[in-house]
């Protein structure tokens, strides 16, 4: 079978059976799973309600040896989904030095996300994880890291967060910018606390309108954001939320001089199979779910404009 | 390999000694549709139609597939008496086993022997194509499903003799008579077949007593065969710089006008050889259920509906363009290959004759600066502060 | 002047004063046998016209929304009798606005069925010509052949009693000779599927929908077929219609397909002619149809005042005879 088709790209191949586990999940064996349309069986361990229609799902993998090799890189995603209605694809949110679980935070709003939220403790899933490319974390060692986030946005962001936290030491400052509609609309309320509490992570909080007992900023993130004028020298700007707000955050930072480069967001589309064979989710040639879902904007400008 | 010879007379003992050892499907003619059908003694294999009104490609990736089966129960451990116990509290009391949800999962993937006789080298083209995909090719994912059904089919083609006024192949790399995933060709003469076997399953599959080594007059006549037809094909668009052409016409407007008599449905990407994209559904009758992958197309409306109600390709110009754009650009740069053989079935049938080789002609040419896109997104304003995020 | 040259000039005039930003007519496609819809916006393009026997394409299928983006244009359009009704039915339910249309009805004695003439050929056929009655027909091999066109009528074209548009502003040329649209319709193949047993006519439905690909071509190129991404057939939420494409299922399918359109479709056959796997839809929308002529002698289209009869209820529905 030849390998490739036109020449243009030398030492490209594809996967024949001798290639890959025969019958392994992707949790078992990443790309050269044999059988990545097999999820993982999980066991749902805990339930967080995060905002009124925001839960987070703390889960184990019933195969415990699973559950003991189990590593994601920050930023990657899972097909997380319940037998019988359907998988959707959301970012993990558990931090990536975590070892008791996997963890991932459903917004409930259609017909999967529906079938997630009525899950209880004890209750079976199916988890395909990780997927998807992550954050160039390694990349941005040295560098200050200023994430922008509004509402669901903070579960893409999550993970990574938590991973440059705990590597602190490695990067030259880490800033936080969330906003959410209204106070109880924040999620990850507990982390969020512990953030407060480090005088070595620089945290505003604002909501879109002045609330009582509201001691934090007031007014909308792409404004906020302007206000607090973050320098982009030897930084790398991250977005993610609401498309409205990913697209004003994103001008935002052209006004404050970050270049296409240092700008990341993640895309969002209809996914069926997650894993780039189906051909539903793309972007001209790339895929949101295996060539992203996190992209650079210097990547967006490459592609068509069909978002 | 050397070139054989099968005498028509023998084309049906030739079919049955494979259906020995596997499905045989071949083109069948029932009410003057011909399409790829079981082949069994007694029924007529139709060559005289070029093309059967399918690619055989449900063969490797059925329109339906279900590939996990699942069923849930309640389950409550049975407690051993004498064990220690696993949950005991600080007064050696044994903590009640509490009921809780069982599932078992099945993976699916049913691969029996197969033998396709009478495709086109352009219906075994579409399979090399859309083996790169299946195939992780450039580092992605393996598809079981599909692969173990490539492994175990077994490809006997037949050279179009007569090639069709809708052909295109030899304008993209391919050819009549072309061998690519080809495991035997088979060449219509006077009074039957030279037969090449051109791969293992090719020499296994052609290991039948009734195949005698051709006579040179035999094999003459086939390589003057594949010229004849390989000349009456025709060359519609040049194929060079269509992929970079694609890309900087991506904003002009003449997708408007291309697509105009397009209804949108999903006939030429069910026909095609190549077309590969499906959905997946869940499937569930109180405790039990599967997981199934069904053919989908990227013209039906709701292919990219986000479940916030946001639509890249709500409009019928922009799936029509996406199509096109997939076909001889993003799987190019994907995965080194095109995504279309040149079968031009897609021409045949479509309700309404879209033509793939006009909007290669028109879209696939240079242009000068392309026109103008929709207004610019990146001018709004911000909101006021007032505003509400959406 | 022929049809043909009357829809030119007809088309010609309205474009270049500007009653319409474009016309809807017929045009040859990569080869005489093959007619497909046009769209002319200039003036100058309408020699790209024709009408013959080939004609088929109801184009009120172009007139429905989210088919082309052009809301406010003045359109043009080219309707045979068949085609009227269907232009009717969107008319009745608003779905046209008739101040923008400019509807050009076309007489026809009959068309030619392309299909059961490439039945005689295992070859690519490249032109077909009538005249007198007679169809010539040429294939890519050089091989030509003639047959009597009265044996090669679209089985619509068969029974047809509107031969003349229900609705036009401009003829095409003069009338076509009518038939009495007073007299009962002819349900000569409706009637021979009702005579089929139980059996047989499960039979038969579960071999032609083996064949279907769920291609949604029949949906789509159905003129009052609209709802889209919201079609039941393609619900998810809830999956009112299974997604896996087998003979059953694909019955459902195209049952809804038909109940939606009962009383709305006058069996224009452009189902017949879109499906790819040539499965005989209109037989099942002539079922429908001979069942609701015989409850309320209605015929779908067939006047434009008439009220719809699934779009009203009268006192007598409730008492049936």
């Amino acid at each position: 079978m030849a390998e490739t088709m036109s020449g243009a790209a030398a030492g490209k191949k594809r996967l024949t059976a001798a290639d890959v586990v025969p019958g392994a999940s992707t949790a078992r064996a990443g790309k050269l799973g044999g059988n990545p349309y097999l999820p993982e069986i999980c066991t749902v361990r805990e339930i967080i309600q995060e905002t009124p229609n925001i839960r987070t799902f703390r889960l184990t993998f019933d195969d415990p040896e699973v559950q003991k090799s189990f590593s994601f890189l920050p930023g990657q995603v899972g097909q997380f989904g319940v037998f019988g209605v359907g998988e959707s694809s959301f970012a993990i949110t558990s931090r990536p030095s975590e070892t008791e679980y996997i963890q991932f935070s459903v917004m409930k709003a259609g017909e999967v996300t529906s079938a997630i939220h009525q899950l209880s403790l004890g209750d079976k899933a199916g988890v395909r994880a990780p997927m998807g490319c992550g954050f160039p974390v390694e990349a941005w060692k040295g560098k200050r890291i200023l994430y922008v986030m509004g509402g669901i946005g903070s579960a893409a962001l999550k993970a990574t967060i938590e991973y440059t936290i705990e590597h602190r030491v490695d990067y030259e400052g880490i800033s936080i910018l969330y906003g959410a509609t209204a106070p109880e609309n924040f999620t990850y309320q507990y982390d969020i606390d512990q953030w407060q509490k480090r005088d070595d992570i620089d945290l505003t909080l604002t909501i879109d309108r002045e609330c009582d007992g509201w001691q934090c900023d007031v007014g909308l993130v792409p404004h906020v954001l302007e206000r607090m004028n973050p320098t982009p020298e030897n930084t790398i700007a991250i977005t993610c939320g609401p498309p409205i707000m990913i697209k004003f955050a994103l001008m935002s930072f052209k006004k404050l001089g970050f270049s296409d480069e240092q700008t990341y967001t993640t895309l969002e589309k209809r996914m069926k199979c997650g894993i780039g064979i189906c051909g539903r989710c793309n972007v001209g040639p790339k895929y949101v779910c295996v060539d992203g879902p996190v992209f650079s904007l210097a990547e967006l400008r490459e592609l068509p404009d069909e978002l | 390999m050397t070139i054989k010879y099968l005498a028509q007379d023998q084309l049906a003992a030739f079919l049955a000694h494979l259906a020995e050892r596997a499905r045989v499907v071949a083109p069948i003619s029932e009410d003057g549709v011909v399409l790829f059908r079981n082949w069994e003694p007694g029924r007529q294999v139709d060559l005289e139609v070029l093309l059967a009104k399918q690619a055989p490609k449900e063969f490797m990736f059925p329109q339906t597939e279900e590939y996990l089966k699942f069923s849930y129960r309640m389950d409550t451990p049975v407690v051993d008496e004498s064990a220690p116990p696993a949950g005991a509290s600080d007064d050696g009391q044994v903590e009640a086993a509490l009921p809780h949800e069982v599932i078992e999962v099945q993976a699916e993937n049913a691969a029996p022997a197969q033998i396709i006789f009478g495709l086109r080298p352009c219906d075994a083209r579409g399979f090399v194509q859309m083996d790169q995909v299946f195939g992780g090719y450039g580092g992605f994912y393996f598809d079981p499903l599909y692969n173990a059904k490539r492994e175990a089919t077994t490809l006997l083609a037949v050279t179009c003799r007569d090639p069709r006024s809708t052909c295109f192949c030899t304008a993209i790399g391919g050819c009549p008579a072309g061998h690519e995933g080809v495991d035997a060709l088979f060449t219509q003469v006077d009074g039957g077949f030279t037969v090449e076997p051109l791969t293992e399953k090719g020499e296994a599959a052609t290991d039948f007593a009734a195949l005698r080594d051709a006579s040179e007059g035999e094999a003459a006549e086939a390589a003057e065969v594949k010229v004849q037809a390989t000349t009456r094909v025709d060359v519609p668009f040049e194929i060079d710089g269509v992929r970079d052409n694609l890309k900087a016409n991506f904003e002009g407007t003449s997708w408007q006008d291309l697509c105009l008599r397009c209804i949108s449905c999903g006939t030429c990407t069910y026909v095609c050889p190549s077309c590969y994209c499906f959905s997946v559904n869940d499937s569930l009758v109180e405790t039990k259920g599967e997981r199934y992958r069904v053919w989908d197309n990227c013209f039906n409306p709701t292919y990219t509906l986000e479940t916030s109600g946001h639509n890249p390709r709500e409009k019928k110009v922009n799936r029509f363009r996406n199509r096109f754009s997939h076909k001889f650009w993003y799987y190019q740069d994907k995965y080194d290959s095109l995504l279309c053989s040149g079968c031009g079935r897609c021409i045949m049938h479509c309700p309404t004759r879209i033509d793939i080789r006009e909007v290669l002609r028109v879209m696939g040419a240079p242009a000068g600066v392309p026109e103008a896109a929709g207004a610019a997104s990146n001018s709004a304003e911000l909101p006021a502060t007032d505003g509400k995020e959406a | 002047m022929s049809r043909q040259d009357e829809i030119r000039e007809l088309a010609r005039v309205a474009l270049s004063t500007g009653r319409v930003d474009y016309f809807i007519g017929w045009r040859e496609a990569y080869n005489p046998s093959e007619v497909v819809p046009a769209f002319v916006d200039e003036p100058d393009s309408v020699d790209q016209l024709v009408w013959n026997d080939l004609c088929a394409h109801n184009l009120t299928t172009f007139l429905k929304r989210k088919m082309n983006d052009r809301p406010n244009a003045k359109v043009g359009i080219c309707v045979k009798g068949c085609d009227s009704r269907t232009l009717v039915a969107l008319m009745q339910e608003n779905l046209v606005d008739r101040e923008r249309l400019y509807v050009v009805g076309v007489p026809c004695d009959g068309l030619v069925d392309r299909r059961k003439l490439e039945k005689e050929f295992s070859d690519e056929i490249i032109d077909i010509t009538t005249s007198n009655g007679t169809v010539s027909v040429t294939t890519h091999q050089g091989l030509t052949r003639d047959f009597p066109k009265a044996d090669y009528l679209l089985a619509a074209c068969g029974w047809c009693r509107y031969k003349n548009a229900v609705y036009a502003d401009d003829v095409a040329g003069p009338p076509a000779e009518e038939a009495d649209r007073h007299a009962k319709p002819v349900w000569t193949d409706v009637e021979a599927f009702e005579a089929l047993s139980d059996g047989e006519r499960d039979a038969m439905l579960e071999e032609i929908f083996a064949t279907c690909i769920r291609c949604f071509a029949c949906i789509n190129v159905c003129p009052v077929c609209y709802c889209w991404d919201q079609c039941v057939n393609r619900s998810r939420r809830p999956e009112l219609v299974s997604q896996k494409v087998d003979a059953k299922g694909n019955l459902v399918f195209q049952m809804v397909h038909m109940l939606h359109v009962a009383g709305r479709c006058p069996s224009c056959g452009a189902c017949d002619r879109a499906c790819p796997v040539e499965i005989p839809l209109s037989l099942l929308h002539r079922k429908m149809n001979k069942e609701i002529y015989d409850m309320f002698e209605f015929e779908p289209g067939a006047k434009l005042d008439e009220m719809p009869v699934f779009q009203c209820f009268k006192i007598e529905d409730a008492f049936g005879d």
